[in-house]
């Protein structure tokens, strides 16, 4: 390599690390200052370059896949649908609403559509993620909440949509098993609901923002995860 | 006793089939996270606008996310990442002309809140950036944010390895002389 070669190599790529190039940095007190200013020019070039990226950016991108993946399903599955919808219709009666307050509509809406996602997405009680802490918050800081406290173990943790509107689905483990645990900020109402058919239990409220169903198969946690969740809970926005 | 083999295997695949949407989901958040922040910055230095590179990463990703079982080296996948995002920038040129934008009218958003020295440099570096060609921008681009060697450069824009270090050659030198022409502009203004 003659110093011609040598100096247009630097400029080309400063960090090569051929034997070559590196003897040929080495050779004189010139040529290791001509290669270091070059590679100091790169490094102004990356801090130059380098910006910081919009908030929630890899969350964005995540919501708009399952939302895409929802719509593709939910077309795939119209056919299957319309062909279950009368038993569909059997199942969902077999449910019984035990209401704490009066009837409201959009909250009986919501119970029929918390339990069939429970049920359309039970994979998630067999996941064993062991979700980490600032995974919960990123997630649950795109709609706006943030966790000041453990909630437990977290098993798994994705978006959801149920009735047509996001939110965060959470699985929590328990001694007695898991515990389900659906965020839904859009999706405010104005009484609390307790849910229950032959195999699970529990209870859909209104939150600060939107509301919140938690459902397991054992009565006793449910109490237990909504005190832990409302004293964990906060809503920035 | 067949009857209830025949139960179990269903229940086995459709275990193993939902275990197997899991593993492609997490490793398209992996990817996502990984990757996003570095695919967003070589957009927006390629297009010069946030709303676009926005666009553009998420064109990307769900392009990505597709076609997800085509990547089997994880080591390539920014690579991948980076191939599928110039196409998507491609096309978004066959889609419609460019609006064309004054480069002085356009102002860069640092939400790092610098000084007001290093505001004015960035400013500066903007305006000599997005007067580089594309042929020049794109592979330098590739090796300072996208930290890819010439040889990989080279393949991520299907061109021979001389091509690639002529153009990083020009692009550097370009560079140089219109930082040069720019400082001497502002001390120029500033006396």
């Amino acid at each position: 390599m003659d110093d011609l070669e040598f100096r247009k190599q630097a400029i080309i790529d400063p960090d090569d690390q051929s034997a070559e190039f590196l003897e040929k940095v080495n050779q004189n007190r010139s040529n290791q200052r001509f290669a270091a200013e070059q590679r100091a020019f790169s490094r102004q070039l990356c801090d130059n370059l380098n910006f910081k990226t919009p908030d929630n950016l890899a969350e964005r991108i995540i919501l708009t896949q399952q939302l895409g993946e929802y719509k593709a399903t939910r077309r795939s599955s119209q056919r299957k649908w319309f062909i279950s919808g009368i038993a569909a219709s059997f199942f969902a009666l077999a449910f019984s609403f035990s209401l704490w307050m009066p009837a409201n509509v959009n909250g009986s809406q919501l119970t029929t559509q918390v339990i069939s996602h429970y049920y359309q997405d039970t994979h998630a009680l067999n996941v064993h993620m062991n979700v980490a802490k600032n995974n919960i918050d990123s997630m649950l800081a795109s709609y706006g909440g943030k966790l000041n406290g453990p909630i437990g173990k977290v098993a798994f943790l994705g978006h959801c949509i149920v009735g047509g509107h996001t939110g965060v689905h959470m699985v929590v483990q328990s001694r007695q098993g898991p515990v389900t645990i659906l965020i839904l900020p859009s999706q405010p109402i104005n009484h609390a609901y307790k849910l229950h058919d032959q195999q699970l239990t529990g209870v859909l409220y209104p939150s600060k923002k939107g509301s919140i169903a938690i459902l397991a198969e054992h009565a006793e946690v449910i109490s237990s995860t909504r005190q832990r969740l409302d004293s964990s809970l906060n809503w920035i926005i | 006793m067949f009857k209830q083999i025949k139960l179990n295997a269903g229940k086995k695949t459709r275990q193993s089939t939902v275990y197997s949407d899991m593993n492609r989901q997490n490793r398209f958040e992996t990817l996502v996270k990984a990757y996003s922040s570095d695919l967003y910055r070589f957009a927006f230095w390629l297009c010069n606008n946030h709303s676009i590179a926005d666009d553009l990463v998420q064109d990307t990703f769900l392009r990505a996310w597709k076609a997800l079982d085509k990547l089997e080296d994880e080591k390539k996948a920014k690579a991948w990442l980076i191939t599928i995002l110039r196409r998507e920038n491609a096309r978004r040129f066959e889609r419609k002309q460019l609006e064309l934008v004054d480069i002085d009218d356009v102002i860069v958003e640092d939400q790092l809140n610098p000084g007001p020295e290093q505001s004015l440099d960035k400013q500066q570096f903007y305006q000599v950036i997005t007067k580089l060609e594309m042929d020049y921008r794109e592979p330098l681009l590739l090796q300072v944010l996208g930290g890819f060697k010439t040889a990989e450069i080279a393949e991520i824009l299907e061109l021979n390895l001389n091509t690639v270090n002529t153009r990083l050659f020009r692009a550097k030198d370009q560079l140089k002389s219109l930082l040069h022409k720019e400082y001497h502009l502002t001390l120029h203004n500033n006396s």
